[in-house]
């Protein structure tokens, strides 16, 4: 009888304390590619933030309420994601939105939709320099955040490695959007700087019903090797067009292009030598948890590029909207996005755990430096974070990380241009 | 300049197939199907489908099939000249009976929704290939490289083409076609059947699409928005050549993939896509009907 009056009691703050998580709910808005090009790298980022959303719930939700995720797909298109946002914050009146993956499409919601509507947005893919541009300009309001680098760091990164591996002739085919125009525009300085020669710079436009042309342009000068800037879909069929019209099989590839799909499409003999970029990850102990949990949830290991941003993106905005104590004032949670990545903080980290000590912390108003699954991610100005990247390369069929380019290694870089 | 000239040719030939199937439901029905796109797609899809279960034997010389794809191809062209009749009598027969002419072209958008979607839902979103392998391009001209592949494009293209010049002008049908696309109640008053030849309209335009939908998928890749991508293209070589006239699709289709391929030579890629679209602007200007087309 006493056995069951203690478990009577310990069941009632159970119970309560459910009934409270589940009196309101929270929506947190997501715009993400999970089909047109970028799709086959889309649906493994968002799953980033399904688990984070997860993690949130079992940590006891936010300000009380469960949070829930509107993922919409933008189809790899500007006008759709806009369409998207639009619904999320005139209709939903979500106080974030995580999104969107393609910075042409992220520079297209923030500046007609978010900036003006006042909502929070936060790219965990976006890498383009535009969008510190436009934060530069005041087109922002501060209400954009992204936790993937600026390609400013990604263009020098990648000059470096593929003029140390020896490369000194190397043609250029870039998406025509800010994503492909910003990197390439860095790498072909960077590179050039170094001492290096870019053949051929080559635009594309995506869904083009074929890159025969652009190939051939690219061909000309004889080029050692090719910088592929783009999206899986697309690169594609301009990789396969590339090797079918004689093009050596030495290979640039950057983040956008981090996908194992992508090379098994492409077929994977024709990746003779690859040099790949994207941004990394710090080691803490955050990224242990967030792979074990990642598969503990989805059944598979997390193998490509952004899915830990994704991660972390939603749990700042999770924390961020703890911190403010509100759901709604996008004003405060946006000020309060820096009060849980602040240096200064009590540290937490990633996981359903430790974001419930994060909660308790937060009940009390600490101030917390969130170590996410990234790395520590502390924004400037601009919303811009600073991160290491990895190197990759294709390993009997397999896209396997090689090795780091530290943020030091990269500054070192900047500076020897500088000159 | 060679090369861009080959190209332009291997992307035009797929192109008029699709323009001509495009400017016969035009031409005979009065109305712009934005769904033919999702014809193509659907071919080159039941195309993948059925290389699944029918054997594709010994790759042939150095293209990246064997002689089972052929059959492949013809049950596809089939399949979709099904769709393409069953579309019409599901959707566009019941609003030919209203007056609002727009009403069949919003329709068609509508089908091409739909039509796309399905194409996500049975066989998802990622690019697809008959054959992994990649056909390498080999020098056939001086400063020409192209792939078994893409020479066997143009020839079924031009077998094809051939062969529906030979069914529109030596056969009974085919005669009754033009008949019906020149003056449908005059064809009808010397009694030709218009329902059938409806019917063998969208049945020739849905397999032509089919084929241009399988060549465009083997030589590029397929998607379930490849249709809806061609479409524009589609649409301009069949304005540019005249509507109604399928010469003028033909050449239409031809012009465009060069016009596209070649302007790379002197303008940013990036304005790629606008030079067909300028191209018709300017033709039309000169001459309204089209390359081909006459005036009505």
């Amino acid at each position: 009888m006493r056995k069951f009056l203690i478990l009577g009691a310990a069941t009632i703050p159970l119970l309560f304390g459910t009934a409270l998580a589940q009196s309101c709910t929270v929506t947190i808005g997501s715009v993400m590619a999970l089909t047109g090009s970028l799709g086959v790298l889309g649906q493994q980022i968002a799953k980033g933030a399904q688990l984070a959303v997860a993690d949130l719930n079992a940590a006891g939700g936010v300000d009380g309420c469960t949070v829930k995720l509107a993922l919409s797909d933008d189809q790899t298109q500007a006008n759709v994601g806009v369409d998207a946002a639009k619904k999320l914050v005139d209709v939903q009146h979500v106080p974030a939105i995580v999104g969107a993956l393609s910075s042409g499409i992220t520079t297209a919601i923030l500046t007609s939709v978010t900036a003006p509507g006042h909502v929070i947005l936060i790219s965990p893919a976006s890498t383009s320099p535009t969008l510190t541009q436009l934060g530069k300009d005041g087109k922002t309001g501060g209400y954009f955040f992204r936790t993937a680098p600026s390609d400013a760091l990604q263009g020098v990164a990648m000059a470096d490695y593929a003029y140390t591996g020896g490369l000194r002739k190397v043609a250029v085919l870039y998406l025509n959007n800010a994503y492909g125009q910003g990197l390439s525009d860095q790498f072909v300085k960077a590179f050039k700087g170094l001492g290096g020669t870019v053949t051929q710079d080559v635009v594309y436009n995506p869904d083009q019903p074929s890159y025969r042309s652009e190939v051939n342009k690219a061909l000309g000068g004889g080029p050692q090797a090719l910088f592929l800037i783009g999206y899986p879909g697309d690169g594609t069929t301009i990789a396969r067009e590339w090797v079918a019209s004689g093009g050596p099989q030495t290979w640039l590839l950057p983040d956008g292009l981090e996908s194992q799909a992508f090379v098994n499409d492409v077929g994977p003999s024709y990746f003779k030598k690859v040099y790949g970029t994207a941004p990394g990850t710090t080691d803490t102990p955050s990224l242990a948890t967030f792979k074990k949990e990642f598969q503990a949830k989805f059944g598979s290991l997390p193998t490509q590029a952004y899915m830990t941003n994704a991660y972390d993106a939603t749990v700042i905005v999770g924390l961020a909207m703890d911190y403010a104590k509100t759901t709604t004032d996008t004003a405060a949670i946006r000020d309060a996005m820096r009060k849980v990545t602040d240096p200064n903080g009590q540290k937490v980290y990633a996981g359903a755990n430790e974001l419930q000590a994060a909660a308790g912390l937060l009940k009390l108003g600490t101030t917390l430096q969130y170590i996410g699954a990234t790395g520590p991610l502390q924004f400037d100005a601009y919303g811009d974070v600073a991160g290491p990247y990895v190197k990759w390369t294709v390993t009997g069929g397999n896209v396997k990380e090689t090795g780091m380019i530290t943020v030091s290694e990269i500054e070192k870089v900047q500076a020897e241009l500088a000159k | 300049m060679g090369q861009y000239i080959a190209d332009g040719i291997v992307l035009g030939a797929t192109l008029a197939l699709g323009a001509i199937g495009l400017t016969l439901t035009f031409n005979i029905l009065r109305f712009a199907n934005f769904a033919h796109g999702e014809l193509l797609t659907f071919g080159a899809y039941f195309a993948l489908a059925l290389s699944g279960v029918l054997a594709f034997g010994p790759d042939l010389g150095s293209l990246t099939f064997g002689w089972g794809f052929v059959l492949v191809i013809v049950l596809a062209a089939a399949l979709t000249a099904g769709l393409a009749i069953l579309l019409d009598l599901l959707i566009y027969r019941v609003l030919r009976r209203s007056d609002v002419a727009v009403a069949l072209v919003i329709a068609s958008f509508g089908a091409s929704l739909m039509l796309r979607n399905i194409v996500v839902f049975v066989w998802g979103p990622q690019p697809e290939y008959y054959s992994r392998a990649i056909a390498i391009a080999r020098p056939v001209l001086p400063g020409v490289r192209l792939s078994a592949d893409e020479i066997f494009v143009v020839v079924v293209a031009a077998v094809l083409m051939i062969a529906l010049h030979l069914f529109l002008t030596r056969t009974r049908l085919g005669k009754a076609m033009r008949a019906v696309s020149d003056n449908a109640a005059l064809s009808q008053v010397t009694g030709i059947n218009v329902t059938n030849v409806v019917r063998l309209v969208w049945a020739v335009g849905g397999a032509l699409a089919a084929v241009g939908g399988i060549l465009y998928g083997l030589t590029v890749q397929m998607i379930p928005t490849m249709g809806f991508n061609l479409i524009l293209p589609m649409f301009a070589a069949a304005i540019l050549g005249g509507i109604g006239s399928i010469y003028g699709a033909v050449l239409g289709g031809l012009v465009i993939g060069l016009a596209e391929s070649v302007s790379v030579l002197w303008i940013d890629p990036g304005y790629k896509p606008a030079v067909a679209f300028a191209l018709m602007f300017v033709i039309l200007l000169v001459r309204p009907h089209g390359i081909l087309g006459e005036r009505s």
